[in-house]
């Protein structure tokens, strides 16, 4: 295996839960979450010869992530007779007093998540994994009021979602 | 419960299922753009085979030997000029969509690379107006009954034909590209003007 290859993979590794997280935040279905993962590790690997380490690798992934997840074209396949299949099960809550309404929570939250639009998604991806606001305006490439102004409209949708 | 209590369960969220990491079966995937690819090559080689497939069957019908070689002209131009444009898009979707640039930045880029596409289809198309009415032309001057119609008749069925024939062409054109490439553009859209507001 050729050192580069050795060295991206060795990185996805430690991020690649968040980045699977990402594909559950844009496709409903198991076979479009994992499409879009595979999509978006493909993507960052073609892009990884322009990656300079001037950035944390974390924050250049989240990205080529959340804006492959944003033109990903969603697979028809199926699309009538597929359902959310993502039983309680799915959402697993590690921690030794397990409780089985967080892991119900957490499915709530995805199923809310997935209703918002591509851009909503992303905002609110960026508030999950507390990425301050200049760093979130920078990433999408808006002025960090504007930014604001559209995690706050965001996260109130969400809100009204989870509360439906 | 508020969305600070759904950030902590997202934090503390341990993810099963992820599928495994190859970058060897990565070349199997069917990106997005590798999909509208999919899609020109289809374009490319059905517009070619059917040109082809024009090209044989006047070949081999007993026409008058000059009209078979002005039409066997005209439809090996219209290939030609198939080849080229197909070319041109060919080389436009393998630069298409920087994924590194920023989400407005890239967004935008993509729509850029729609747009001027969609130039290209028009200007594609266009190309075709001069061959189809040659065509006409040939095929009217070709046929012994037209010879002996009145003037107004002959005007009526050889205007009326060609605006039979343009409006075939402006309407597959656009029904084609709205099908294949209109939706995601309108998507691009809306998306950058999200993005702008």
């Amino acid at each position: 295996m050729a050192s580069q290859e050795k060295e991206f993979l060795e990185k996805i590794e430690k991020h690649k839960g968040v980045v699977f997280k990402i594909s559950k935040m844009y496709m409903d279905s198991r076979d479009d979450q994992q499409d879009l993962f595979q999509e978006i590790i493909y993507q960052t690997w073609k892009s990884y010869d322009t990656f300079q380490g001037k950035s944390e690798f974390s924050t250049w992934l989240y990205r080529i992530a959340l804006n492959t997840a944003i033109i990903f074209l969603k697979s028809q396949k199926r699309k009538s007779f597929i359902r959310n299949d993502d039983s309680v099960e799915n959402f697993k809550i590690p921690h030794e007093d397990y409780d089985d309404k967080d892991d119900r929570n957490l499915k709530k939250m995805y199923e809310a998540i997935q209703k918002l639009n591509s851009i909503d998604k992303a905002l609110i991806f960026y508030y999950l994994e507390d990425i301050p606001g200049k760093e979130m305006a920078a990433q999408l490439g808006i002025s960090e009021v504007n930014a604001r102004v559209k995690l706050n409209r965001a996260k109130e949708k969400l809100k009204n979602l989870i509360e439906k | 419960m508020d969305l600070d209590n759904y950030k902590q369960l997202w934090n503390k969220e341990e993810v099963s299922e992820i599928p495994e990491i190859s970058l060897e079966k990565q070349k199997e995937i069917h990106t997005p753009l590798e999909k509208i690819r999919r899609n020109m090559r289809l374009e490319f080689w059905s517009s070619t085979i059917l040109l082809l497939f024009v090209l044989g069957v006047i070949w081999t019908l007993p026409l008058a030997y000059k009209f078979k070689l002005y039409i066997f002209i005209l439809v090996f131009s219209m290939t030609m000029i198939t080849m080229f444009f197909y070319n041109r898009f060919f080389k436009l979707y393998k630069e298409i969509a920087n994924l590194n640039l920023k989400t407005l930045e890239s967004l935008k880029d993509l729509l850029f690379q729609f747009e001027l596409n969609k130039q290209y289809y028009i200007s594609f198309y266009l190309c075709f107006v001069p061959f189809l009415v040659c065509e006409m032309i040939l095929m009217v001057e070709f046929t012994p009954k037209y010879q002996y119609v009145p003037h107004w008749v002959f005007t009526g069925i050889f205007v009326g034909s060609v605006l039979v024939a343009l409006i075939t062409l402006y309407l597959l054109g656009k029904v084609f590209f709205e099908y294949f490439y209109g939706k995601h553009i309108k998507r691009i859209k809306s998306l950058v003007n999200e993005l702008s507001e």
